[in-house]
């Protein structure tokens, strides 16, 4: 398999369902292989990104949570 | 004095509760014409298109005046009347889109339809060309909307 892209999605600012539109609207370009890194400070993307990886089995590489922002980074792994 | 906080508008929010078991298809009947109101149908529709929903919205009651070419001035309920002024405060703060513009997003993202209901229409003498097209998409009876609703959870608002 080829090495995946990185592509970083900033919804930081925004309100929900802003951060989860925005990372499904780069999902959609996305491919299996590919890491989603989504910054947001939302504080109900931290539940709503477990969500959608329950929902659709993508990989949640890493949630943690900085001092300004929620990190998500996402491994693409279940397009179709 | 009345505080207010986002908190709960973000509990409201959470879509974790959407993504849990049951149908793929959310319908709700939106009958309250108050602002605070059509917030949620905004926030729902855009999160359950994004999600790959099918979204149908009936507009009845007093609603129908806010998807018309010329929608009603904004309406709060008089309980909450002295709360407006922070929640308006804080949507803009949030950057929270209008909950037209979160429904139009739901159109662009995925699969949503929005109907002015028949009757009402009728009875408050609004005419198909009245409603605004960038947000209805058919002027239906409720035997219509029944049909496209069933086998799905409905929400009335």
């Amino acid at each position: 398999m080829s090495q995946g892209n990185r592509i970083t999605v900033d919804a930081r600012g925004i309100a929900c369902p802003g951060p989860i539109t925005e990372l499904i609207k780069a999902y959609r370009n996305a491919k299996n292989g590919d890491v989603i890194e989504v910054w947001a400070t939302d504080p109900g993307f931290e539940p709503d990104v477990k969500a959608w990886i329950s929902r659709t089995g993508n990989q949640l590489v890493e949630l943690r949570k900085e001092q300004d922002k929620i990190i998500a980074v996402i491994k693409v792994t279940a397009k179709k | 004095m009345i505080a207010f906080t986002m908190e709960k508008l973000t509990y409201i929010c959470s879509i974790s509760h959407l993504t849990g078991m049951g149908s793929e298809k959310i319908s709700m009947i939106v009958f309250s014409g108050t602002d605070d109101r059509l917030i949620p149908v905004g926030v729902i529709t855009q999160a359950a298109a994004a999600l790959g929903y099918e979204v149908n919205i009936f507009i009845t009651g007093w609603a129908l005046t806010k998807v018309l070419r010329k929608p009603a001035q904004p309406v709060w309920p008089k309980e909450f009347e002295q709360m407006v002024p922070a929640l308006q405060q804080g949507m803009a703060r949030i950057k929270a889109p209008s909950w037209v513009e979160m429904v139009k997003q739901g159109k662009e993202l995925g699969k949503v339809k929005v109907y002015a209901c028949s009757m009402m229409a009728e009875a408050m003498g609004l005419k198909r060309e009245d409603f605004d097209p960038s947000i209805i998409d058919d002027v239906v009876g409720v035997t219509t909307f029944l049909e496209i609703a069933k086998g799905g959870q409905v929400l009335f608002i």
